[in-house]
């Protein structure tokens, strides 16, 4: 079986530490186990693992949205701790794009994707709207600059999410079951703008059940499974010849 | 009449078991000095020392001998002792339970003195103190002391996890502190430009900075100081007395300052290793 090699390239430098995290919910519920994985500048690694295994409990740690009860967090040099400046400078440096696409209702896609880098990054109105033509354009809903929301499509819409996050110019973007809740066939066009990034360098962490965007354009696999990594490999070793039983069997589930 | 002869005898009986006592605790005495560990090394005319390989503490030349400051230091104990000296390289993981167990006679091998260990083993008094230094890019840091790295436009660089980074966040509170998952990444981003300066555990700040004078520059201050000891078994006296009186000595000469600075402020032996 041939497999697409993917055409960005990654470096030596590590940009992600994430270091014997442990996060319990009341239960008590072990979500992330002693968890440590390492991500490279450039690299896209996909997280599968069935659901409630932590994979989103982690994305959502790697920014500071959950905090962990213990273990290390770093992102490009900073650590994530109790200093409130390190805090925002890892929200300005990770993007991430949810399940849900929570846009504002009542602003339109420009107005939306302009609020984040006038009020974070302290841009005026018109260095902004010229940035989110362009990233507008970059997503493919260029033409809908003044519609609102609601009269888009749900893949639309996903596409100004992923527009908004961009926008802040990350170095990481988390993407959380950004397709899940798409129709079958808009899947395809936001998998092609994260495609895209992907070719361009961006480094990302993906939780996602698309198998076949896995493969094709992430360079690692990490199978989670109660808040811990069963098996982690380059795609192509980890789909072709999985060590572990249970990943097999989850494959096969899945596959 | 009766009472009296009782007191008189229990009074005999009682210096007599007093005598019997001290001559019991004179035994024991002579018992403990030769069992002590430095008779044992005069016996056998042999010093034992356990040791790790951790450059430059402890390394093979290229003719597969074993230099470095601990070994110097070994070697000229031995030396001052008038016996032979046996290396017994051990895992660094196992080599307080090997002391304990009887495989050689001390720890010669820049073991910090923690009190973790301590209730294990016996500690001499330090013969050297090592610690974090700072490793600076020599252009953006030029004429600074190393108080102006407490500052809040300064940022610096330590391993995760490392005493390092725990010294730069004691010692450099108001600087920003970046961290790194190894050394040689750090010492890139001072390289680089992109900090000002890392913290790291010495020897890595002076030899980088030997590697490359014309980008890096070390700071000769220890930033947080960790005593350098001796390891032997609890409960001889003797032992310890003796080595603690010998660390003295070579303190007041000296020596061990020359030696340290020989192999932890210069590169000039790594020509003997590589």
């Amino acid at each position: 079986m041939e497999r697409e090699t993917s055409t960005h390239s990654i470096g030596d430098e590590v940009i992600i530490i994430a270091d014997h995290l442990v996060k319990t919910f009341p239960g008590p519920i072990k979500a992330l186990d002693d968890f440590s994985v390492r991500v490279k500048r450039g690299e896209v690694m996909v997280l599968i693992g069935p659901s409630g295994s932590g994979k989103s409990t982690f994305l959502r740690c790697l920014n500071g949205l959950e905090a962990i009860d213990s273990g290390a967090i770093v992102i490009d040099g900073i650590p994530l701790d109790d200093n409130e400046n390190n805090r925002l400078a890892i929200r300005r440096e990770v993007g991430m794009v949810f399940q849900s696409f929570n846009l504002f209702p009542h602003l339109s896609v420009l107005e939306n994707i302009n609020l984040a880098q006038c009020l974070v990054r302290k841009k005026s109105k018109e260095k902004a709207t010229e940035t989110t033509k362009a990233l507008l354009n970059k997503v493919g809903v260029g033409e809908k600059m003044h519609s609102y929301p609601d009269d888009l499509s749900g893949g639309q819409q996903q596409r100004v999410a992923i527009a908004r996050a961009l926008a802040l110019r990350p170095k990481v973007m988390l993407f959380d079951e950004a397709t899940s809740a798409l129709d079958p066939e808009m899947i395809g066009e936001v998998l092609d703008v994260m495609r895209t990034l992907a070719e361009e360098g961006m480094t990302m962490v993906v939780v996602s059940h698309e198998m076949g965007f896995a493969r094709e354009v992430s360079d690692r696999v990490v199978f989670m499974d109660a808040g811990r990594i069963v098996e982690e490999g380059a795609t192509e070793d980890f789909f072709l010849q999985p060590v572990q039983e249970r990943t097999r069997e989850f494959l096969r589930q899945i596959l | 009449m009766k009472r009296r002869s009782t007191v008189l005898l229990v009074g005999l009986a009682v210096l007599l078991l007093s005598l019997a006592q001290s001559a019991v605790a004179g035994e024991i005495q002579k018992k403990l000095i030769a069992e002590s560990t430095i008779e044992q090394i005069n016996k056998r005319g042999t010093l034992r020392v356990g040791m790790d390989v951790f450059v430059p503490y402890a390394m093979k030349d290229k003719k597969g001998e074993l230099i470095g400051l601990e070994i110097d230091v070994a070697k000229q104990l031995a030396k001052d002792m008038g016996v032979k000296i046996e290396f017994v390289p051990t895992k660094w993981s196992g080599i307080i339970p090997s002391l304990i167990a009887g495989k050689f006679d001390v720890i010669i091998g820049g073991m910090t003195l923690t009190p973790e260990r301590n209730m294990k083993i016996n500690f001499t008094t330090p013969y050297y103190y090592t610690g974090q230094g700072l490793l600076a890019n020599k252009k953006m840091t030029e004429g600074m002391g190393i108080d102006d790295f407490n500052k809040p436009e300064i940022t610096l660089a330590a391993r995760l996890g490392s005493t390092a980074a725990v010294a730069a966040k004691a010692r450099f509170p108001k600087a920003t502190l970046r961290l790194f998952d190894d050394e040689p990444a750090a010492v890139q981003e001072v390289r680089n430009g992109r900090v000002h300066a890392m913290v790291a555990g010495q020897p890595l700040p002076s030899h980088s900075a030997a590697t490359a004078p014309e980008l890096l520059v070390a700071y000769p201050e220890q930033l947080m100081k960790e005593p350098i000891c001796f390891g032997i078994r609890k409960g001889d006296v003797d032992t310890l007395n003796f080595f603690n009186n010998w660390i003295e000595v070579v303190k007041s000469k000296g020596w061990v300052e020359e030696r340290y600075s020989y192999w932890f402020g210069s590169t000039e032996w790594q020509s003997l290793v590589q």
